[in-house]
């Protein structure tokens, strides 16, 4: 279950909703997105999920290959 | 042509023999098998840890002073649980052992193979194990997980005792009053209990938790990301903008292919399409080979 907060930062002005489409897409979708420029030209876009539940462990069976 | 042919025979003897013997894989000890028990009986006794209070042994004629006991002592028991753990690999290494790990290890196996890690020589030798072990109903063989996993047990059980070995050694550098006797026989206990099965499983199974941990990192670094600008993100944004199929189909592509807690705990699409971790470039590649995105 995803929880918590997802940041998307150096976002081009054109993919903004792009990247605001794509978070939504997820189920459950965020409780909300917002998009703030960063006065560097492009954009951040911060996804909210409910709070992350105490002692919530994410076993990344998989990570080793990174 | 008859020295050809005899020597065939010998080899096909030979190889017939070494099949049928219960192989350990170990050298031959040279040692007299009686040198063991001698030293147990010789290291191990009352009389010993007499010299040493005394500071002067009639048994160790040619030691004198505590300091000087004391590390004839410490070393040659050192030696003796040497010998006995060899004596112990070879036995678990031997075809036809009888020493019964039974839940132990297939506690070990449902804990998850592919999630233990550990120094790289066990993850090595465990990575091996993996392979046919788990049939494809999903169960055990126990006998093919016994075979291939005692390498990594036997790695685990050496990297203990190196561990408790340096303690002595480095006590063995000091003098008798920082490192008494008694103090170096509480560390010798230490490394014959690091030569049990029990405390390598344990181990092993306490680095795979380490693992988990460490993933939990992953995850929480993944929350804040750079957009990715490269063309796999391009193609597959483009391709599941272009209809709801792509997208079910992208879905069901990420459960069977992306980590397990990735699939759980990241947004999806979203992290695959714009993240620009290179482990997500890689992904998308992936994905837009399988699924044939152009």
């Amino acid at each position: 279950m995803v929880c918590g907060t997802f940041t998307r930062t150096k976002v081009p002005a054109a993919d903004v909703q792009n990247v605001i489409d794509a978070y939504k897409e997820n189920d459950p979708p965020p409780t909300s997105v917002i998009s703030k420029a960063d006065g560097a030209g492009t954009f951040t876009v911060v996804a909210t999920w409910p709070d992350c539940p105490a002692n919530t462990t994410h076993s990344l069976a998989g990570s080793k290959a990174r | 042509m008859k020295s050809i042919c005899f020597t065939v025979m010998v080899l096909l003897i030979a190889v017939g023999d070494a099949g049928c013997a219960l192989f350990s894989g170990y050298p031959a000890d040279p040692q007299p098998s009686t040198a063991l028990d001698d030293l147990r009986s010789k290291y191990f006794s009352q009389n010993v840890e007499d010299c040493y209070n005394a500071g002067a042994c009639a048994s160790l004629p040619h030691l004198a002073g505590k300091q000087a006991i004391r590390d004839d002592v410490v070393l040659t028991r050192m030696h003796i649980y040497d010998m006995e753990f060899t004596l112990f690999a070879r036995e678990l290494s031997g075809g036809n052992n009888t020493i019964s790990l039974g839940g132990d290890l297939t506690a070990l196996a449902l804990n998850g193979l592919g999630a233990t890690t550990g120094s790289s020589a066990t993850k090595a030798a465990l990575a091996a194990a993996s392979g046919g072990i788990i049939a494809a109903n999903g169960a055990v063989n126990k006998d093919l997980f016994y075979q291939k996993t005692i390498p990594a047990i036997v790695t685990q059980m050496e990297a203990d005792r190196e561990k408790v070995e340096a303690v002595i050694f480095a006590g063995l550098k000091q003098p008798d009053d920082k490192y008494p006797l008694q103090r170096a026989v509480i560390d010798l206990d230490a490394l014959n209990n690091a030569g049990s099965i029990n405390g390598a499983v344990a181990n092993i199974t306490q680095q795979a938790t380490g693992a988990k941990v460490d993933s939990q990192k992953s995850i929480d670094d993944l929350r804040l990301g750079k957009f990715s600008i490269s063309a796999s993100s391009s193609t597959i944004r483009t391709w599941v903008k272009a209809s709801k199929t792509n997208l079910e189909a992208l879905k069901t592509w990420w459960k069977s292919n992306a980590p397990r807690d990735y699939v759980s705990a990241l947004p999806f699409p979203e992290q695959l399409e714009n993240n620009d971790d290179e482990f997500f470039e890689a992904l998308r590649q992936k994905a837009i080979g399988d699924l044939s995105i152009k």
